[in-house]
């Protein structure tokens, strides 16, 4: 399924902002943002995404525990999910990858290349 | 109309007719005087607009004539004439404290006369800047300005962040409870951040201490406060680094070449796991690594972007197929001397000459680690670098600079930004560029100034050098040839035009280097440059304790293939040669067309049984490649070759020829196409 929307999740300002760069200038994608978990789950249902980043390590609701939400949530139980994290230990990508995620990527990313890096993950 | 009046205070005689009838001609109206006391006289007679006041007046110095002129007209526009090149101090001096509006160094022409009269008599236009207009911009340029923006904005905050981490440390030293949570988030977060906006060594050294929290965070260890602090203040001071005036190069336009990278590298292999895991290791150490599964795939992707290097499997698609590929990247025009490296399970003896042969710089037995990869990427890159054109930026605005340097900067080009006019001396010896950009208008010399001196310097008389101005008049332009200019390029710079015309200046300096240092039929280095590189490379051999193998060759009874098949036919043979030599070995091996028939390749690093087992292997191509003669008959062609060995074949260029011709004459004698060590 081609991606034309693309929800952003995480905390951190200076992400969303530079996120949010890459994925519409560079991936030519619709994207929305996200701040929290809450937050997500309803722009998720309300926009409904082609394509969720999640970042793992948020205050409040972490990321996983957003994707299982996501997961009961009607609207976005077919969601492809891509975890972002700044640490990707082997385990723990295999980790998000049972919890349901289609791919994990790594922080600090190149704002240049991440759309390519998602298309990799999402055929 | 007048343009208005000036008064050209200045004793020589004929310097005053000639400027005084160029600046009438353009509707100026000349006061002239040749002495202080004349001077004095027009003043009292007339209004001006402008004075030019020579340095060196009978009875009284310019200087002092000037400090005189201020106490009545203390904002009339001066040109101050100096004989003598003003340093900084007194140039300073003479502009700030006596307010001359440019200092001209002599001998000056009337045109660039012309253009700072017209300067100090007009306002000065707005400054423009060279940053091409927005609309102007492709998307690509647009997207690295606003990255660029973003990342200098995030820059500014960064000494913010890490002081707010340093304050968090500090609480949760004091025991504050949620303080150390706090501290692990926002080095998590800086670690995440700061790398996405191209602060690469912040984010690695928050990495670091992420590691160094993670622990204490979770309970598993004490905390060690003491270096904990010594980790947030070299972070503070990486911080500090990179928001300094000039940061560290913005983010490239084109998308291959974000600032940070180590290099770009191919790595060709059929196992899609193992790819996968290289791109990740790759982003990892900085190093930006393109994959291919197949053969195709590696040209296909060497076609379209730039690399410093390619890495392939030796089987390839099947045994030996790596080498299938490196023969067809070097026979691509774009890579024909990309560095090489082959990896492979097979380490023996015959698989490293035949790599050498193909083109490789090293050989790694696979497994690697990373250190193998990231040394192998290095010096792939290395190698590639000198091909890169270095341009060199005089503007003494930063933003110009800038703006210059995000536009120029590309695979193919290096920007080198320079603001002191006063350094262009030593930047020239420093960088060694092949191309200069001049801002006219700076604080101190001026452009034409500038232009001059590098003329008068003989290594530098052929850069290409290029003037940026907001003038646009004829007089402009004259006075930019007059300084020995080759274009000038007007305000606002358009990026594409920038780029057109700075490219085909570099490409015809390239062009004109070429010819002078290669031969035309097989583009191979001409007797005297090759013996320049040679002496270096024999030099850098003997410093490593290396051997330097010269291999002198000659195509065998060429004589006889110039009487039966033609002239023709015997240069296609050369050519053929040449170009089987350039595309074989490694790129950092020289290659020379020694005269005639007669060629020379140097390979360091390997022994004379090693260098003629890399070598037969050439040769055996050559004798299967078929030639077409004059009136369409087939033949072949052999070589015979001697080759000489630095160290046990002495320690001079000279020797190590004469040895290898001595080798080459008994392979003749022997019968012919062999190799004589």
């Amino acid at each position: 399924m081609p991606i034309r929307k693309v929800l952003l999740v995480d905390d951190e300002a200076d992400i969303r902002t530079i996120g949010q760069l890459s994925l519409s200038r560079v991936g030519k994608w619709e994207t929305v943002l996200a701040a929290s978990g809450d937050e997500a789950l309803m722009k998720a249902d309300a926009e409904r995404p082609d394509l969720i980043l999640l970042d793992v390590m948020m205050p409040g609701m972490d990321g996983p525990t957003t994707l299982a939400r996501l997961r009961a949530q009607a609207s976005t139980a077919q969601t492809p999910v891509i975890f972002m994290t700044a640490k990707i230990q082997k385990h723990e990508v295999a980790r998000y990858l049972e919890l349901g995620a289609v791919g994990v990527i790594g922080k600090p990313f190149e704002p240049l290349t991440l759309p390519a890096e998602i298309k990799k993950l999402v055929p | 109309m007048s343009r208005g009046t000036l008064l050209f205070l200045e004793d020589d005689k004929d310097l005053q007719t000639l400027v005084s009838t160029y600046l009438r001609e353009r509707g100026y109206q000349v006061e002239s005087a040749r002495s202080v006391r004349e001077a004095r006289d027009v003043l009292k007679r007339a209004r001006v607009d402008a004075a030019i006041v020579d340095g060196l007046l009978p009875g009284m110095s310019g200087t002092d004539y000037i400090q005189e002129l201020r106490a009545s007209e203390p904002a009339l526009p001066i040109l101050f004439a100096s004989a003598f090149w003003r340093d900084k101090k007194s140039h300073d001096l003479l502009t700030r404290e006596l307010k001359v509006a440019r200092v001209l160094h002599k001998p000056y022409t009337p045109q660039e006369l012309f253009v700072w009269v017209e300067q100090a008599v007009k306002p000065p236009a707005p400054a423009v800047p060279a940053t091409p207009p927005p609309r102007e911009l492709s998307p690509e340029e647009e997207l690295a300005a606003a990255m660029a923006e973003l990342s200098r904005e995030y820059g500014a905050r960064l000494g913010e962040k890490v002081q707010e981490l340093a304050d968090a440390l500090e609480r949760a030293r004091g025991g504050q409870a949620g303080a150390l949570e706090d501290a692990f988030m926002l080095v998590h977060k800086l670690h995440g951040t700061a790398g996405t906006y191209g602060f690469v060594h912040v984010s690695a050294a928050a990495g670091r201490l992420e590691l160094q929290l993670r622990p204490v965070r979770d309970g598993e260890g004490a905390a060690d406060w003491a270096s904990l602090k010594t980790a947030v203040a070299e972070l503070g001071q990486l911080a500090q680094r990179a928001v300094s005036p000039l940061p560290p190069p913005l983010p490239r336009p084109s998308a291959s070449a974000a600032s940070g990278w180590l290099g770009t590298v191919l790595v060709a292999d059929d196992d899609a796991q193992w790819l996968a895991d290289m791109e990740r290791l790759g982003r990892e150490r900085m190093v930006r690594v393109v994959t291919a599964r197949t053969e195709d795939e590696a040209v296909e992707a060497a076609r379209k972007q730039w690399l410093d290097g390619a890495l392939l499997h030796v089987d390839l698609g099947h045994k030996e197929g790596g080498f299938q590929a490196a023969a067809r990247l070097r026979g691509e025009d774009s890579t024909q001397s990309l560095p090489l490296a082959f990896f492979g399970t097979q380490g023996d003896v015959p698989y490293r000459m035949a790599a050498a042969q193909a083109g490789a710089s090293l050989y790694l037995p696979r497994p690697f680690s990373e250190q193998d990869l990231m040394d192998s990427v290095k010096r792939m890159a290395a190698t590639r670098r000198p091909e890169r054109s270095r341009v060199l930026v005089l503007d003494d605005d930063p933003d110009a600079v800038r703006a210059l340097s995000a536009a120029l900067t590309s695979h193919q080009v290096e920007v080198v930004g320079l603001g002191d006019s006063y350094r262009l001396v030593e930047a020239l010896a420093e960088h060694r560029p092949d191309l200069l950009l001049l801002d006219v208008e700076m604080p101190g010399p001026s452009g034409f100034d500038l232009c001059r001196i590098v003329r008068s310097m003989p290594e530098w008389q052929s850069l290409p050098i290029l003037f940026i101005t907001a003038h646009t008049g004829s007089e402009f332009r004259v006075a930019a040839f007059q300084a020995g200019a080759d274009d000038y390029l007007s305000k606002p710079v358009l990026g594409e035009e920038l780029r057109a015309r700075v490219n085909s200046r570099l490409e015809r300096a390239r062009l004109a280097k070429d010819r002078a240092e290669r031969d035309s039929l097989t583009g191979l280095l001409l007797r005297r440059p090759f013996i320049e590189s040679l002496r270096a490379r024999l030099a850098e051999a003997l410093r490593l304790e290396k051997p330097l193998a010269v291999m002198l060759m000659d195509a065998d009874r060429f004589k006889a293939v110039n009487d039966t098949y033609g002239h023709l036919a015997g240069d296609r043979v050369l050519m053929r040669l040449g170009r089987l030599l350039s595309a074989r070995f490694r790129k950092e091996d020289l290659r020379c067309r020694w005269g005639g028939e007669e060629f020379v390749v140097a390979l360091l690093g390997e022994t004379a049984e090693s260098a003629r087992e890399i070598l037969s292997r050439t040769a055996r191509e050559l004798e299967r490649m078929p030639f077409e003669g004059d009136r369409g008959e087939t033949f072949h062609v052999t070589l015979s070759a001697g080759i000489a060995v630095s160290g046990t074949d002495g320690t001079q260029v000279e020797a190590l020829l004469r040895r290898a011709d001595e080798r080459l004459y008994r392979a003749k004698q022997n019968g012919r196409n062999r190799i004589e060590i």
